[in-house]
């Protein structure tokens, strides 16, 4: 401890929370940056969205909603909604396998945390079509995992490959990673004594965790849940091929007008109301991340 | 009576037992798939000409390489002789090197600036942040390209379509990547020890550099990681913005057509062993000399 | 890759290479000690053309592009160019033959892939340049023409392109046949387990209509793509696959809707595969990989048969084109000429096993491929296939909003 007298730094008299602050210039390359190319291809976007299809992959620049009109469709509506009951039982299960995972990292292991957060990024250094093709192969109803299921008696038939339960399972597996490192990253601030102190004090761990983990974690679990989910909506590779093509999602949809159609009107059209629609998701996330640190810790 | 500690102990290891069987559990999936992808690259064809060796047959005369045809290991030399693979591979690594370096400079000083900033600022730049999470990647992908074209006939200290183009095109998803994770992290953090140290006199820079940094860096590390993940599997962007230059990615898509062979499989699976490889031995020179694992946690061993 | 030879890159086709020595030889004994090849074949070409004079016959083929018609030639005398830039399929040429042109022609070749039309397409469209040769199917050819993104081919560059059947120089999807040179084609049919299915299909329609009785049995699996479902549909409904009426399409929607229950999955790529190991029951198929997945299960029971259809149904062809842009020409057209060899074309036949419409490379296939009526597709069938287009984008999107709602229902 230093002898040394220091200053303090002024304080106006009613306490607020005085965080050292960052100073807004970092911001500055970022910034710019996505201004330049993020902003620049977005606005060749919504150009897009408001003109109309003058033969292939050509774009006649007036002023149109009719794009956006033509949106308005069952089927469309129909392709949205099923993409976002498939993101969000993609995103249900990985929370569901990964949170556990990144606790037991974060609470129970000392020495081999690296090690063990290495290990579960490196499998995604192989080719994630080699991966697919690999899960395909392990789904496959004749495979030895369907045999093992069968004989075990979970189940009398293991039909789930081209099924939306394959596309689930493969959707969850490619993300897993995406979960459980900002969990991981954010579960490490967290004082394990104080659970174990409240466990001392007589609550159940099932309690200990709601009200005690869960709230001071939650910034990181929902960076996760959002970081997997709104990539999940805009997935088409996993569902064309463990769900053998059968599944019209938005990403598939969009990939079939922008590629081949050639419609680019109406693919940024589509796109450009499908990231108005996630956008909600994101409001909410702010509005609870703002609350979230004014009340630091 | 047990004394609480006993009981602590107790419940501490049953808590251990359960998540560390469920984490084991979970890893095996995680590498089931891999090991399948391994198995096959020792994988032949269904039938092999008399006399030949099984990896000169021609992809059209392979048969179905999905099931056991039984085991050869010439594949591995095919595939570190094939042409494009090998190169493909590296341009992948240094692209995604690149990439990563700049993104997570990026995303962990906005990162850093941000969370501490008035509303007012931070609410339309983190608009723009998810933004960038929520197109889908095919839409910015063939948007990037009109824009690389465009920019580069207009303004030539725009890079022609090729390496430059893919990377920056990928650092605005990994920077966006990099700034969420550090800045939940980060908020979660507390300002209590930075305070501490700004009252003892240090200046904002030793304060970064000693209390903050080494406690952000899991966050940081974690985001570079996803980063660079995330930029080396990349196969809609680089598909658009390439130009003439082949990553990984590209190169076993285009294959499916007319059929993956288990080269393809045998490069993946030389890669897998090199990072392996890596990290274990990173992790043992890390642990030798003393240095604190990356979580940030100190040494075990204290003067 | 680019040996650093000298400048000079002969533009000949193959079987001229052994009078080329000679004329070396030759020259060099005269001309008395050093010299190097590209001198002396140089000296010997203009000798040789001295002596033929101008107008001599393309077989004699030194020197640099000398030009035999006194067409308008926009590329003659340009020297071939050291790169070539190729935007291809993957796997989709044997080895050999890009062995056998870099060693001709001191060419470095650079090669990148695309695993659809569609992307190739968008590519294009959307500025990307930088390419030599692309591998259009016909409908993007069709389109590209349209939109006047290939370049003319220069006939007196490729004389072996003359030697394709002239019924496949004309097309529908080129019509001055001035913009391709093709490099293979196929047809579309279907193939099923004649062990499970017991009826015996012969058109594309019976096969649509077992497919609600089988797929609650098996997989079975359509061919994925606008461009693909809606125009087979409507062949097999028996109008035209290019067809634009809006009562027509109407037609073919309701026809998909209703035979969608028995449609398991709807993939271009991985049938193959599937198939060869008996995953599939009933599916349609390009011949060529019909052809694989027949020879795959003749040792398992040879329980697939495959079928191609009885009256309308697809024919394709994958083209070679030079985009309009191309950095270098000369050496695409010699490519194009390499491949129109017909020893090229021989072993390229063999590699990926689609026929390539030059009589004799044809010839020369090996029997097991000239007797395989999933190889050589005879005329009586061919005559009632059509190509399927891209007429306009109207019809386009069309068919894409059909193949929307047939996926998601």
């Amino acid at each position: 401890m230093t002898t040394e007298t220091v200053q303090p730094p002024k304080r106006s008299p009613r306490r607020r929370s005085f965080a050292p602050r960052y100073p807004g210039w970092l911001t500055a390359p970022s910034l710019i940056y996505y201004m330049i190319f993020f902003l620049g291809p977005l606005a060749i976007l919504v150009v897009f969205s408001v003109a109309t299809q003058a033969g292939f992959g050509s774009v006649s620049y007036t002023f149109s909603t009719s794009q956006f009109k033509a949106l308005n469709d069952p089927l469309y509506i129909k392709v949205f909604r099923q993409t976002m009951l498939m993101a969000a039982g993609g995103t249900a299960l990985t929370i569901a396998i990964g949170y556990p995972v990144a606790y037991w990292m974060s609470r129970y292991l000392t020495r081999y945390k690296t090690l063990a957060l290495l290990l579960v990024i490196v499998p995604f250094w192989t080719s994630f079509l080699i991966r697919t093709y690999a899960l395909k192969i392990i789904l496959d109803p004749q495979g030895y995992l369907a045999h093992f299921v069968e004989w075990t008696g979970i189940s009398n038939q293991f039909n789930v490959l081209y099924t939306g339960k394959a596309v689930a399972i493969g959707l969850a597996y490619n993300y897993l990673p995406l979960l459980i490192l900002p969990v991981y990253a954010s579960l490490e601030r967290m004082d394990w004594k104080l659970v174990e102190a409240a466990t001392d004090l007589g609550a159940s761990p099932f309690k200990a965790f709601r009200q005690i983990t869960l709230p001071l974690t939650l910034p990181g679990l929902i960076t996760g849940a959002l970081l997997v989910f709104i990539p999940m909506c805009g997935e088409y590779v996993v569902p064309q091929l463990l769900g053998g093509g059968q599944f019209a999602f938005v990403g598939t949809v969009i990939g079939s007008n922008f590629l081949g159609a050639q419609n680019w009107p109406f693919g940024s059209a589509m796109a450009i109301a499908f990231m108005v629609l996630l956008s909600i998701f994101v409001v909410i996330y702010i509005a609870f991340a703002t609350r979230e640190e004014q009340f630091g810790a | 009576m047990p004394s609480a500690g006993t009981h602590r102990r107790s419940r501490h290891r049953f808590g251990k037992r359960m998540f560390t069987g469920w984490a084991v559990l979970v890893y095996l999936v995680l590498y089931l798939p891999i090991v399948v992808v391994v198995i096959f690259a020792f994988n032949q064809p269904t039938a092999v000409p008399a006399g030949a060796s099984p990896c000169s047959v021609d992809p059209s005369r392979m048969g179905n390489v999905t099931v056991w045809n039984g085991g050869t290991t010439c594949w591995f030399h095919t595939a570190l002789n094939d042409p494009t693979y090998v190169p493909a591979v590296k341009t992948s690594f240094w692209i995604a090197l690149r990439a990563s370096l700049i993104a997570t400079v990026l995303g962990t000083a906005a990162a850093l600036a941000l969370a501490r900033m008035k509303k007012r600022w931070r609410v339309p730049f983190d608009v723009l942040v998810y933004l960038t999470l929520v197109v889908p990647e095919i839409v910015i992908a063939v948007a990037s390209l009109i824009f690389f074209v465009q920019a580069h006939n207009n303004l030539s200290i725009f890079p022609t379509l090729g390496e430059n183009t893919i990377l920056l095109g990928q650092i605005v998803f990994s920077a966006s990547l990099v700034m969420l994770i550090v800045r939940a992290r980060f908020v979660g953090m507390g300002s209590t020890l930075e305070e501490a140290s700004f009252d003892l006199g240090s200046g904002p820079i030793a304060t970064f550099r000693q209390v903050t940094l080494p406690r952000l860096l899991p966050a940081v590390i974690a985001g570079g990681l996803l980063s660079f993940t995330f930029s080396f599997d990349d196969y809609v962007l680089p598909a658009f913005t390439n130009g003439t230059v082949n990553t990984w990615p590209i190169v076993v898509y285009s294959a499916v057509r007319f059929g993956v062979t288990p080269a393809v499989n045998a490069l993946a699976t030389m890669m897998l062993v090199v990072t392996v490889t890596l990290i274990l031995i990173t992790g043992l020179v890390l642990r030798r000399s003393g240095a604190s694992d990356l979580t940030g946690a100190p040494p075990p061993t204290l003067p | 890759m680019t040996e650093h030879d000298s400048k000079l890159n002969i533009l000949a086709p193959i079987e001229t290479r052994p009078r080329l020595d000679r004329l070396e030889r030759l020259v060099r004994r005269s001309g008395g000690g050093r010299m190097t090849r590209a001198e002396a074949l140089g000296l010997g070409g203009l000798a040789l053309l001295a002596a033929a004079g101008c107008g001599g016959k393309t077989s004699t083929g030194g020197g640099g592009g000398a030009s035999s018609s006194g067409a308008a030639d926009p590329l003659a005398g340009k020297p071939m160019e050291s790169n070539l830039v190729i935007y291809n399929w993957s796997q989709y040429d044997d080895p050999s033959t890009y062995k056998s042109f870099k060693t001709e022609n001191h060419v470095a070749i650079k090669e990148t892939y695309y695993s659809s039309n569609d992307e190739l397409l968008a590519k294009l469209q959307a500025g990307g340049t930088g390419y030599d040769i692309i591998v259009p199917s016909q409908n993007a050819v069709g389109e590209l023409v349209q939109l006047g993104s290939l370049m003319k081919l220069d006939k007196a560059l490729i004389p072996n392109a003359s030697a394709v059947e002239s019924s496949w120089v004309k097309t529908s999807y080129d019509p001055t046949g001035e913009y391709k040179v093709v490099k293979d084609f196929g047809v579309t049919g279907f193939f099923y387990n004649n062990k499970i299915v017991t009826e015996k299909p012969t058109t594309m329609k019976q096969f649509y209509d077992l497919l609600p009785k089988y797929g609650k049995v098996g997989r079975t699996n359509l061919l994925d793509g606008a461009e693909e479902v809606v125009p087979l549909a409507l062949m097999a409904l028996g109008y035209d696959p290019n067809t634009g009426d809006p009562a027509v399409l109407d037609k073919a929607k309701s026809f998909l809707l209703s035979i969608r229950s028995g449609v398991t999955t709807i993939d271009s790529s991985n049938y193959i595969n599937d198939a060869s190991a008996g995953k599939i029951i009933l599916g349609q198929g390009w011949n060529g990989d019909m052809r694989r997945i027949v020879s795959a299960r003749k040792k398992k029971g040879d329980d697939i048969t495959a079928v191609l259809p009885q009256g309308a149904s697809e024919k394709w062809a994958d083209n070679w084109c030079i985009p309009a842009s191309a950095p270098d020409p000369v050496a695409a057209h010699a490519w194009i000429n390499h491949l129109c060899d017909p020893a090229v074309a021989v072993k390229e036949m063999e590699y990926h096993n689609y026929p390539i419409p030059i009589q004799a490379a044809l010839d020369q296939a090996p029997a097991e491929l000239k007797n395989d009526t999933l190889f050589n597709v005879p005329t009586s069938y061919t005559d009632h296939y059509k190509f399927i287009l891209n007429p306009s984008a109207e019809i386009v999107n069309a068919r894409t909003q059909i193949y929307t709602a047939f996926q998601s229902a």
